[in-house]
C-alpha cells in the first residue's frame, strides 16, 4: 500500500466539511427569497432523515449481525407515527409559529406559563440525555476513522491496532465543534432559524444514502450474487439461521415493543429533531410530503442492513472484527479502497449531521433558558447591544457541550456497542412527550404537574439507565447493579421493586413513563393555574379556533413607553432590525400610537414576541417585565378583564339583536295599521254602499206593497205587474244577503270544501252556458278558445265554477253594450293550469289592481244600478276561493285596453284540505 | 378545504397508524416468526419490509388524495 492514507482520509474529511459550508453558504444567501433552496417538501423530509445517525449508519448492521431484525423497531416507529404527522406535527408547528417557540424547551415552557424554571429542567435534561449521543458519534467518527486507516494501510493482517494520531476523538470533537459554530452562530441577527444548515443537513442526507446504497450494492451483488445467496448460505450456519427469527433479540417482543414505542417519541422530541421538523419548518403543508417520503428514506436506507450484516458474519466468521465496522471493512475486504472511503464519508456525513443540529438546538436552548435567565438575575447584562454577547454565548455553550460529549465518550465508550448508547438517549428524550402531548390536547395540564412529572421521570431515567451505565463501565461500583445503592435491593437500576422481566431499556421505559405521566395528570388534576398559564393552555389547544389568540394583550396593563421599548428589544436584535419590525407592525395592525409616547398593550406583547425569537419566551417574559412599570395583573384581575369584556360583547349583542327585533317590529306595526286604517274606510264605504244597496230593493219593494195594500181595487195585470217586481227585488235582496253570509263563511273557515277530481274544461263550458243569457242580454259576443281534451284539476267542482261565472259576468258588465268583446281560454304558468278572461272595457288603473280582490272594494267609476256584484264582494270571494286551492288569481290591464282576470290552479294533488 | 374533508382525513391516518402499530408488534409478529426462507429471503425479513413499503403506499395514498391547504 504506497498511499499514505493516514494523511489522505483527515484531508478528504476536512474538504468534505468545507464542501458542506459551501452548500450552506450558497443557501444562505438564497434565504428567505423565492429562490429559498429548502422552501420545498423533499429538502424538509431529506432534513428530517437527521434522525439517521452514524448508529444508523455502522450500528444498525452491528445490531442486525448480534440481533437480526432488531435494529428495525427503531425505524418502524417513526414511520407508524409520521402517518399522523400531518394532524399532530401540523397543531405543534402551528403553535410554534404564533409563540415563536425556538427550542423544545421553549415549547414546554411556553406553554406551562412562560416559566423559567421549567424552561431550565427541559434545558438541563436534554443536555445530559443528549450527552451520550454526541459521544456516541464522537466515539462512531473517531473508531471509523482508525478502522478505515488502519486496514487501508495493513489490510487485515496481524499489525497491532493504533490510532497514528493519538487521541482522535478529541481531535474530532475540536473540528465538529468549530464547524457547528460556523453553521449555527454566523447570523448577528441571533433570529430562530438556520436556512444554510438545514440545506447542508439534507445535502448530508442525500451522501450517506447513496453510501449505503453503494456499499450495500456491492455486497449483496459483487461479494455474493443477490441477497437470496447470502441468506441461503447463512441458513446453513446453525449460528446464523437464530438470527432470522425473533429469538436472537434480547428482551424478546417487549423489548421491541418498548423501542418502537421509543422511538416513535423520539422522532418528535429529541431536541435535534424537534429544530428540523418544527423551528426549520417553511410551510406547513410540507408535512403532507414528508409523512411518507421521510419514512420511505427510512426503508431505503434499510433494505441492505441484513444482507451488509449476514454477508459480514459469513466473510468474518470468527468475530475478530467488530460488526460495528462491517461497512468500512467489507469493501476493504473486496479491494475497493474507494468505496472504503466514500462509505467514510456517509459515515462522516451522518455523524456530522446530527452534531450540528444537536449542537446548536441545545445551544440555543442552553443559551436561553439557562446562561441568559441566570444573567439577567445577577443584572449582569448592562451593555447596550445584546446580541453579539448572544452569540458568543452560544459558541461557547458548543464548545463544552463536545467536550462534555467528549467526556462521557472517555467515561463508558468503550464498553458500550452503538444502539445501547443511542438508547439511553432516546428514552431520555421520552421524557418530554407527556408535558407536551398533554399539552396540547388537555387544557387542564398545569405547570407544577408538568415539572414534578419531568422530574419525577427524569430521576428515574438518570437511575435506571445513566448511573447503571457508568456501573457497567466501572466507575460506580458493580455492586450498584446487583445489590442496589447501599445494599437496598429493591432500588437495583435493572429491577426498581423486583420487577426484572424486562430487558434495561424496556424496564426504565416502564418505570419513568409510568411515573411521568401520572404525576403529571395527577397533579394537574389537583392544581389551580395562574392565568398566563390559563391563558397559554387556551393559546395551544385551541389553536386551530378563530379567536382563540388575543388574551395576551391583557396580560400588561402597567405603562411603558414605546420608545424604552423598542430600545429593549434593540439590545438584543440590532437597532436596524428592531426599527423595521416595529414600524412594520404599526403600519399593518394599524395602530395609533397615544401622544404621550405610551405603548398600546398589543405592542407590548409584540415586543415580548420578538424577543422570545431570539431569547426565548421565559426570558422575554422577565425582560418586558423589567421595563414595564406597573404591576402585571393577577389571576382575578386578568380574569375579570376578560370575562368582564365577553359579558358586555354578550350584552351589547343581545341589545342590538332586542333594537333590530324591535325594529322591525315596529315597521310591521305601521304596515298593519296602514291596513287597518284602509280596511276601516273600507268598510264604512261598504257600510254606506251596502245600506244604499240593500236600501233600493226595499224601499221598491215597500213601495209597491203598500200600494198594493192601500189600492184593493187595482186591475189583475197590474196587480201581478207589481208583485212581479216585488218579487225580483226580494231575490236581488237574497243573493246580496248570501254573498255576505258567504265571504263571512270563507274567512272563518266554516266552508265546506268538496275535492274531487274535476275536469276545467267541463266546468268551463257549464258556466258559459250559465252566463249565456246576460251576454245575450247586453248583446255582448264571446269568443271562445278551449281545447277539446280534458285538463283534469283537484278541486271544488261549485266553488271553481262560481269563480267563473263571477268572472264572466264581471266582464260582461264592464264591456260596452253592443260592442263588447270577451276572450276566454285557457292559460298555463310553471305552477298550474288556470283561466284567462278578456274583455274591453275601461280597464283597471294600476292602483287598483291589487285592491280589487279586497273585500268591501268597488271600482271607483262602476255605475249604474243593475250591476250584480256591486256590492264589492265578487271578486273578494273568488280571490278566497282560489287562494283555499293553493293557486292565484290576478288582473292585468291597460287604463282603456280591456282587462284580463286570471287565476291558476295547481295540477297536483293537494295533501288533505 | 373544509373541514369535514380535513377530519376524514385525518381519521383514516389515525386508523391507518393504530393498524400499523397492532401489525408490526406482538402477537402479529410472532406468525412470521419461523425459520425458513421464501424467495430466498427468510419469511419475517419479507413480511417486515413488505408490509413497511404497503404502510408507506397507504399513507402517501391517503395523504395526496385529500385536497391541501388551510384547515
Amino acid at each position: 500500500m504506497g498511499l499514505a492514507w493516514q494523511w489522505i482520509v483527515p484531508l478528504i474529511s476536512i474538504s468534505y466539511l468545507g464542501l458542506l459550508f459551501a452548500v450552506a453558504y450558497f443557501a444562505d444567501s438564497h434565504s428567505g427569497k423565492s429562490s429559498s433552496l429548502i422552501n420545498n417538501p423533499y429538502v424538509y423530509a431529506l432534513s428530517i432523515a437527521v434522525y439517521c445517525t452514524s448508529w444508523t449508519f455502522y450500528g444498525s448492521v452491528g445490531r442486525a449481525a448480534v440481533s437480526g431484525v432488531g435494529f428495525l423497531p427503531i425505524y418502524i416507529g417513526p414511520t407508524i407515527i409520521a402517518a399522523i404527522w400531518w394532524p399532530l406535527l401540523g397543531k405543534i408547528i402551528k403553535i410554534s409559529k404564533g409563540n415563536r417557540i425556538t427550542s423544545i424547551a421553549d415549547f414546554i415552557a411556553s406553554r406551562y406559563g412562560k416559566s423559567r424554571g421549567i424552561a431550565a429542567i427541559v434545558t438541563l435534561i436534554a443536555v445530559v440525555g443528549i450527552m451520550p449521543y454526541i459521544a456516541l458519534q464522537l466515539k462512531a467518527v473517531a473508531t471509523s476513522l482508525n478502522v478505515l486507516v488502519h486496514h487501508l494501510q495493513f489490510g487485515f493482517s496481524d499489525e497491532k491496532f493504533a490510532s497514528p494520531w493519538g487521541d482522535t476523538a478529541l481531535f474530532v470533537a475540536i473540528i465538529l465543534a468549530l464547524f457547528s459554530i460556523f453553521f449555527g452562530t454566523r447570523h448577528l441577527d441571533a433570529t430562530e432559524r438556520h436556512e444554510g444548515m438545514v440545506a447542508a443537513i439534507a445535502f448530508e442526507s442525500i451522501i450517506k444514502l447513496l453510501a449505503f446504497l453503494a456499499v450495500g450494492l456491492f455486497v449483496t451483488f459483487s461479494l455474493f450474487d443477490g441477497p437470496s445467496s447470502i441468506f441461503k448460505e447463512a441458513f446453513n450456519d446453525p449460528q446464523l439461521i437464530d438470527l432470522m427469527g425473533f429469538s436472537a433479540l434480547p428482551g424478546g417482543y417487549a423489548s421491541w415493543f418498548s423501542m418502537t414505542f421509543l422511538a416513535m417519541m423520539a422522532i418528535l422530541f429529541l431536541p435535534r429533531q424537534f429544530q428540523v421538523l418544527v423551528v426549520e419548518n417553511v410551510n406547513e403543508n410540507h408535512i403532507r410530503k414528508a409523512a411518507w417520503l421521510f419514512p420511505l428514506y427510512l426503508l431505503i436506507i434499510n433494505l441492505f442492513v441484513l444482507p451488509i450484516a449476514f454477508a459480514g458474519n459469513i466473510i468474518f466468521p470468527n468475530g475478530g472484527i467488530d460488526p460495528d465496522t462491517y461497512v468500512l471493512t467489507l469493501p476493504i475486504f473486496g479491494e475497493q479502497q474507494w468505496l472504503a472511503l466514500f462509505a467514510y464519508i456517509g459515515g462522516l456525513s451522518a455523524a456530522t449531521g446530527m452534531v450540528i443540529v444537536a449542537a446548536i438546538a441545545l445551544s440555543t436552548m442552553v443559551c436561553n433558558d439557562l446562561i441568559i435567565p441566570a444573567l439577567l438575575r445577577f443584572q449582569l447584562l448592562i451593555s447596550e447591544d445584546l446580541s453579539r454577547i448572544i452569540l458568543n454565548i452560544r459558541r461557547g455553550v458548543i464548545i463544552c457541550l463536545l467536550m462534555l460529549g467528549y467526556l462521557y465518550f472517555r467515561l463508558i465508550g468503550e464498553s458500550y456497542a452503538l444502539v445501547t448508547i443511542g438508547l439511553v438517549s432516546f428514552a431520555a428524550a421520552a421524557q418530554f412527550a407527556p408535558p407536551i402531548l398533554f399539552g396540547i390536547y388537555w387544557k387542564g395540564a398545569s405547570r407544577r404537574g408538568a415539572i414534578i412529572g419531568l422530574v419525577a421521570g427524569f430521576i428515574v431515567w438518570t437511575h435506571t439507565l445513566l448511573l447503571a451505565s457508568f456501573a457497567l463501565s466501572g466507575w460506580i461500583p458493580e455492586s450498584f447493579l446487583t445489590d442496589g445503592p447501599w445494599g437496598i435491593t429493591w432500588l437495583r437500576p435493572h429491577a426498581l421493586f423486583g420487577l426484572d422481566i424486562f430487558d434495561p431499556i424496556t424496564h426504565s421505559i416502564f418505570w419513568s413513563m409510568l411515573v411521568n405521566i401520572s404525576l403529571l395528570v395527577g397533579v394537574s388534576l389537583f392544581d389551580k393555574q395562574t392565568a398566563v398559564e390559563r391563558i397559554q393552555a387556551l393559546n395551544f389547544v385551541d389553536v386551530f379556533e378563530q379567536g382563540a389568540k388575543g388574551g395576551d394583550a391583557y396580560l400588561w396593563s402597567g405603562s411603558v413607553s414605546t420608545f424604552d421599548l423598542k430600545r429593549l428589544v434593540a439590545r438584543f436584535i440590532g437597532p436596524n432590525m428592531a426599527e423595521q419590525k416595529f414600524s412594520n407592525f404599526i403600519k399593518i395592525n394599524r395602530l395609533v400610537l397615544p401622544e404621550n409616547g405610551q405603548a398600546p398593550s398589543r405592542l407590548v406583547a409584540f415586543a415580548e414576541q420578538r424577543l422570545a425569537g431570539a431569547i426565548g419566551s421565559a426570558s422575554a417574559r422577565i425582560m418586558i417585565h423589567s421595563i414595564v412599570k406597573g404591576e402585571e395583573m393577577d389571576l382575578e384581575g386578568v380574569m375579570r378583564i376578560l370575562d368582564q369584556t365577553s359579558q358586555v360583547i354578550e350584552y351589547s349583542q343581545r341589545l342590538e339583536q332586542k333594537s333590530a327585533e324591535l325594529e322591525a317590529a315596529t315597521q310591521q306595526l305601521k304596515q298593519a295599521n296602514t291596513r287597518l286604517k284602509e280596511l276601516d274606510r273600507m268598510k264604512d264605504e261598504f257600510i254606506s254602499t251596502i245600506s244604499h244597496e240593500l236600501r233600493t230593493p226595499l224601499t221598491s219593494i215597500r213601495a209597491f206593497s203598500e200600494i198594493l195594500h192601500d189600492n184593493s181595487d187595482l186591475a189583475l195585470e197590474e196587480r201581478q205587474k207589481f208583485l212581479g217586481i216585488v218579487i225580483k227585488e226580494t231575490e236581488r235582496l237574497t243573493r246580496l244577503v248570501n254573498k255576505v253570509l258567504d265571504l263571512a263563511k270563507l274567512e272563518s273557515g266554516l266552508m265546506e270544501w268538496n275535492t274531487v277530481q274535476i275536469d276545467l274544461i267541463q266546468i268551463t263550458k257549464d258556466a258559459i252556458d250559465t252566463t249565456s243569457k246576460l251576454f245575450e242580454q247586453r248583446s255582448v259576443k264571446l269568443e271562445i278558445t278551449l281545447p277539446e281534451k280534458p285538463i283534469m284539476l283537484y278541486a271544488d267542482q261549485d266553488q271553481i265554477q262560481r269563480v267563473i261565472i263571477n268572472l264572466l259576468s264581471n266582464s260582461v258588465k264592464f264591456s260596452p253594450e253592443g260592442s263588447g268583446l270577451v276572450r276566454i281560454g285557457i292559460r298555463r304558468e310553471v305552477d298550474g293550469i288556470g283561466l284567462e278572461i278578456e274583455d274591453n272595457g275601461p280597464g283597471i288603473v294600476e292602483d287598483e289592481k291589487i285592491r280589487i280582490f279586497d273585500k268591501f272594494h268597488q271600482v271607483k267609476d262602476q255605475s249604474g244600478e243593475n250591476l250584480l256584484g256591486g256590492s264589492g264582494l265578487g271578486l273578494a270571494i273568488c280571490h278566497r276561493i282560489i287562494e283555499h286551492h293553493k293557486g292565484h288569481i290576478w288582473v292585468e290591464s291597460e287604463p282603456n285596453q280591456g282587462a284580463t282576470f286570471i287565476f291558476i290552479l295547481p295540477t297536483t294533488k293537494p295533501k288533505n284540505s | 378545504m373544509n373541514h369535514a374533508n380535513y377530519n376524514r382525513t385525518k381519521h383514516r391516518l389515525i386508523a391507518l397508524s393504530i393498524a400499523g402499530f397492532l401489525a408490526l408488534n406482538y402477537p402479529m409478529l410472532s406468525l412470521f416468526d419461523w425459520l425458513e426462507l421464501k424467495l430466498g429471503i427468510p419469511v419475517l425479513f419479507l413480511f417486515l419490509f413488505g408490509f413497511w413499503g404497503f404502510f408507506i403506499l397507504l399513507t402517501a395514498m391517503v395523504i395526496e388524495n385529500s385536497p391541501g391547504e388551510e384547515r
